[in-house]
């Protein structure tokens, strides 16, 4: 956008500086948890951190990985991402690819039929009935098996096949191809774009899932690394972690408080490092699925 | 038509796995809550449980936490069409007008980036922050301000939730907007220049006008959420001390089912919720097809 389209002037200056102090208040929260997680626990709970650690120390790193909960949940976490994210992806771009063909037999009811769910359902309650009656209670596949389709993901999916142009895939149907051929030879390579933008929000909403950790599973092994946060942040588990660290190393100075934001910290930083490369796919993700519908 | 059927049968085929996630784990449960109109016992079964009609429905209009709940939920609904609704659009404005590259990236990027965060960690960073010996505190001590339990008073959680509910949001939801805008003829802008029109006139008369369409086919998706206010952000952000302004329905609901396991009860609550939330947003569809030309098929 070459267009000049605001003068410079008093106005603007305000712009920056109220938009400058949104990004301070966005940030700051984080860089106040990690200064406090690497800083002397019984130092930070009687003075301030501000924006520096009082007393670096990596003590409280150390001291959470005595209780390898954390390392159980983080292996959870990565596997159920990993997984859930794959199986997500087979299952929705087959729909959306079949969906995708306009000469689809019945195409508007099953398209019907997909679409319904995303706009009503039956609440919690049925949902806890029917995930302990399908005996997924304490069972991993409750991770990845509710999410295995994604009707919003499948409707991005689907414009962007549609969008593929036919003679790829009639070239290669006059080759002999099956449709599923077609499908894991030609249209998955040629769209990598949407793919990645898919995986990405899977990705993201397996990473970040808590809920389901905390209402489906109690044993603790099988507990993601977000269920397991919420447990240490909300129902006061530090304590027992500090009792470990304390039991490990009895010089150690660690407080349930320096527990929590270690923890905490922990849980952000995948998220955190892997965002920067893949901002640019969400926004377009978002941007496909909103304007197309 | 079955000739159409076979020979289309790997198609269809590819859609068997999707159907069948979506009957296991939404159309069931949907059936399921039927349980709300029974004395439903997990260990009687479905079928097994005594149907009592609306006795439920009944039964929870009478009790006072669920008014409260209804109360809390419309009013943080209502504040929240009233904030938290325009505000990616204000901050979209903020953004496009804003000429450094640089500086315009980075906000995106710093802005976007708290809506990829779970509320497990948001809600964490704000009790961490608010607490009586935490870093708010100590900087309105500072200004000679006593601390203020921010986390323990009822009457402050309203104004803490929508706050950060916004904060985490704005970012990601000024997407749409900045989209809209950029869609808007530049010719336009020239045409205000030659004529002498500021930056405010251009914004009023140009730039709001042009991204109309977008605000108000927003609007009319989210209506339904005035009933709605997300579980996670309730959930997470609630505790003891102010459940009297802090439970919704969604946590009124979780509670009675879950907690105390009341299934039956909860389900009802659940149900009654839906429809309506159902019915406004269903109503907004239509005024976006209608209005808009906006159909999801």
């Amino acid at each position: 956008m070459t267009t000049k389209r605001f003068s410079a002037g008093p106005a603007s200056l305000l712009n920056y500086v109220l938009l400058a102090i949104l990004c301070i208040l966005t940030v700051y929260p984080l860089v106040y948890v990690f200064m406090y997680s690497v800083s002397d626990a019984a130092a930070a709970a009687s003075r301030n951190v501000t924006v520096y650690p009082i007393d670096f120390t990596l003590d409280n790193y150390r001291s959470i990985f005595v209780d390898n909960r954390i390392l159980k949940a983080l292996w959870i976490s990565v596997e159920r991402t990993v997984l859930g994210s794959l199986l997500h992806l087979l299952v929705t771009g087959l729909a959306a690819y079949a969906f995708s063909k306009e000469n689809l037999v019945m195409r508007r009811k099953l398209l019907l039929f997909f679409i319904v769910p995303l706009y009503f359902n039956g609440g919690l309650l049925p949902f806890y009935v029917q995930i302990i009656n399908l005996g997924l209670y304490n069972n991993f596949l409750v991770y990845i098996l509710p999410t295995a389709i994604g009707i919003f993901n499948m409707l991005v999916m689907k414009v962007f096949f549609e969008q593929l142009p036919r003679s790829l895939e009639e070239s290669a149907k006059v080759d002999g191809a099956g449709e599923f051929t077609v499908f894991t030879r030609i249209i998955v390579p040629s769209s990598m774009p949407v793919i990645a933008t898919v995986i990405m929000f899977i990705g993201v909403q397996q990473w970040n899932s808590w809920f389901d950790g905390l209402l489906f599973a109690n044993k603790a092994d099988l507990a993601p690394l977000q269920t397991l946060l919420y447990k240490i942040i909300m129902e006061n588990q530090a304590t027992s972690m500090e009792q470990m660290a304390r039991l490990a190393n009895a010089n150690v100075s660690v407080t349930p408080e320096a527990i929590k934001m270690t923890t905490l910290i922990l849980s952000t930083v995948p998220m955190l490092v892997v965002y920067p490369f893949l901002q640019k796919y969400f926004v377009k993700g978002m941007m496909i699925g909103a304007v197309k519908g | 038509m079955l000739k159409r059927v076979w020979s289309q049968r790997m198609l269809l085929l590819f859609l068997l796995p999707g159907a069948a996630a979506l009957i296991a784990f939404n159309y069931i449960p949907m059936a399921g809550i039927l349980i709300a109109f029974q004395d439903y016992k997990p260990q009687n079964g479905f079928f097994g449980s005594a149907f009592i009609g609306f006795q439920h429905f009944r039964t929870f209009m009478d009790d006072p936490a669920f008014h409260a709940a209804l109360k809390n939920t419309l009013g943080i609904g209502f504040l929240s069409l009233l904030f938290a609704f325009p505000a990616p659009i204000v901050l979209a404005l903020m953004i496009d007008s804003v000429k450094n590259k640089g500086f315009k990236r980075l906000t995106q990027t710093i802005t976007y980036m708290p809506h990829f965060l779970s509320w497990v960690i948001i809600a964490g960073l704000v009790y961490r922050l608010l607490a009586e010996d935490g870093v708010v505190n100590a900087l309105i001590g500072y200004f000679g301000i006593s601390p203020i339990s921010f986390m323990r008073s009822p009457e402050l959680y309203w104004l803490i939730f929508i706050v950060v509910s916004i904060l985490k949001e704005v970012g990601w939801g000024s997407i749409i907007y900045l989209a809209a805008i950029s869609s808007i003829d530049p010719e336009l802008y020239n045409a205000a220049s030659i004529d002498g029109a500021g930056s405010w006139k251009k914004m009023l008369y140009i730039t709001l006008p042009g991204i109309a369409p977008a605000i108000a086919l927003m609007f009319v998706l989210n209506l339904g959420t005035i009933v709605n206010v997300g579980f996670d952000a309730a959930f997470n952000l609630m505790n003891p001390l102010v459940m009297s302004t802090a439970d919704v329905v969604d946590t009124y609901v979780y509670r009675t089912g879950i907690l105390l396991g009341r299934f039956s009860y909860s389900t009802a609550v659940g149900l009654c919720q839906s429809v309506i939330s159902f019915i406004l947003f269903f109503v907004g569809l239509k005024i976006a097809k209608k209005y808009f030309n906006y159909s999801i098929i």
